[in-house]
């Protein structure tokens, strides 16, 4: 699935997408299954992320709000300047994007570089920084992985799930 | 309609009786009868967890929160001619998947197409997971059924485990009430603030084969072994403790290098069965880690003893690992 329409569906959800884009969006709902569930789940976890009680849309929502739509009239109106701010906006944020994208994928590459080490070790990711805060993250997520792997490789009864093994990430 | 509330109202004020009767009739007779039927304990629910766990073929996406950052993961479990296998593929970069089939763990690194095989075995859940003997921590930790929620659009009995002291961490557990399986984990720190939170946005049960995609291995795949790490006797290590939580027991000692330095280092772990503590112990050096840091629930404490440098790191509060780097003294 393209990464604009996932960037599109993340928009529709935080009521940012604009009302062409949202229609265009909603017709292709309509006929790709996946398209639903993937909305769905990203409606799922941008209230878990926000904290908000969980409230979900029926697998029926998207052809109620196309009905909806269908029945909602039409105004000819001249096309507001908001729009295009909102266009030059969204391509700056579109750039920047693909800035910061570009730099953590170059630290990423620096990271395949190494040699290998333990599968706590391979399932993190992130490098200490330089300077003294980068060391002492270094130095503080060595311990992390002695701590770890001991956990894993050598104590049969311990509980950490391993997820939050594989989901530590520099901070 | 009026009429008859009035009448029994009326009847209420002359006879007492009929008030209590109506009382029993239309109040609490439900809520009396959902707690008689449902006396499931919570320590029965963790067990019955347990054994779905195991036992059920499932899979869905979990999402994984902590320091504010999210991590969306695709989950499977099932059984393979009797063996367990379980598997986690993360959906964003770092591609990668973590597999356990059979008590061995492996994980494949997309990016940089290398993959680490642990061959030591290993008979826990790779999302969550409690100690097979639930009365070893029953000592320590209160277990609490507090209600129920839905939870990836299935109903799910919500469970408190409270430790009986300030030194370690609350956990809530909501697990499905139709097929006991973990549905979501939240750990919190002292202030009642999630620090941790492992959650299914949707998830098939009892599916019969796996669909998740998997990320594929090809020839040039290179591949580390990791064997288990011969334990020393503990009275082996060159400091002693004078202080730890009640319940934590000693359970590893090793000395090992963990830097990239050749140095080695004393490592101690502790557990009281669900969280976990190390007590590090080397030479100080210019790079030695000073005081208190922290990384979603985990904390490690670090102070100087006679020129050596004690480093105490494990998934509780500050004030623990405060507590035992200060109880640490050389042999």
């Amino acid at each position: 699935m393209p990464d604009s329409q996932n960037e599109k569906l993340s928009l529709l959800i935080d009521d940012e997408l604009d009302a062409r884009q949202s229609l265009e969006l909603l017709e292709s709902l309509e006929n790709d299954e996946n398209l639903q569930r993937r909305l769905h789940r990203y409606q799922l976890i941008s209230q878990t992320i926000k904290s908000e009680p969980v409230s979900v849309a029926g697998s029926d929502f998207v052809q109620r709000v196309h009905q909806q739509l269908q029945k909602e009239p039409v105004y000819f109106l001249p096309q507001y300047r908001k729009n295009a701010d909102l266009a030059r906006k969204a391509a700056w944020a579109l750039a920047a994007s693909v800035l910061l994208a570009t730099v953590w994928f170059a630290n990423q590459r620096d990271l395949s570089m190494l040699p290998l080490a333990s599968v706590g070790v391979i399932a993190q990711t992130g490098l200490g920084q330089p300077g003294d805060a980068g060391l002492d993250h270094a130095r503080f997520k060595a311990y992390l992985q002695a701590h770890d792997n001991a956990l894993y490789a050598n104590t049969a009864p311990i509980v950490q799930p391993y997820a939050r093994v594989v989901g530590y990430r520099q901070q | 309609m009026n009429k008859s509330i009035g009448d029994i109202l009326t009847l209420s004020n002359r006879f007492p009786a009929f008030t209590v009767i109506l009382c029993l009739l239309f109040f609490p007779v439900n809520d009396i009868n959902a707690e008689a039927f449902d006396t499931t304990t919570a320590m029965q629910w963790l067990e019955k967890m347990q054994q779905a766990m195991k036992a059920s073929s499932y899979q869905g996406t979990v999402a994984f929160m902590k320091n504010n950052s999210l991590e969306t993961m695709k989950y499977s479990h099932h059984l393979l001619d009797g063996a367990e296998e379980e598997r986690l593929i993360s959906l964003n970069s770092p591609m990668r998947e973590v597999t356990r089939h059979a008590g061995e763990v492996s994980c494949i690194y997309k990016e940089s197409n290398e993959k680490v095989v642990n061959h030591h075995p290993i008979d826990h859940s790779l999302i969550f997971s409690l100690p097979d003997n639930l009365a070893n921590i029953a000592a320590h930790y209160q277990f609490d059924l507090d209600g129920q929620e839905a939870i990836a659009m299935r109903m799910a009995q919500l469970l408190r485990i409270k430790p009986h002291d300030d030194l370690r961490y609350s956990r809530a557990i909501w697990i499905d009430k139709q097929h006991f399986l973990p549905l979501k984990i939240e750990v919190y720190g002292s202030k009642g603030e999630v620090l941790e939170q492992v959650v299914f946005t949707d998830i098939d049960i009892d599916v019969s084969k796996p669909d998740a995609p998997r990320i594929a291995e090809d020839g040039n795949t290179r591949v580390k072994h990791i064997h288990s790490s011969r334990a020393e006797p503990l009275e082996n290590a060159s400091f002693v403790l004078a202080n730890w939580p009640s319940g934590f027991q000693p359970v590893f000692f090793i000395r090992n290098s963990i830097h990239d330095s050749e140095q080695a280092i004393d490592h101690l772990m502790l557990t009281d069965g669900l969280s976990s503590i190390s007590v590090y112990l080397e030479a100080s050096g210019a790079n030695a880690l000073k005081g208190l840091h922290s990384l979603g629930a985990v904390n490690s404490y670090s102070r100087i003893v006679a020129n050596k440098q004690v480093t105490v790191l494990g998934e509780v509060p500050a004030k623990t690992v405060e507590s035992v780097a200060a109880g640490v003294s050389l042999r």
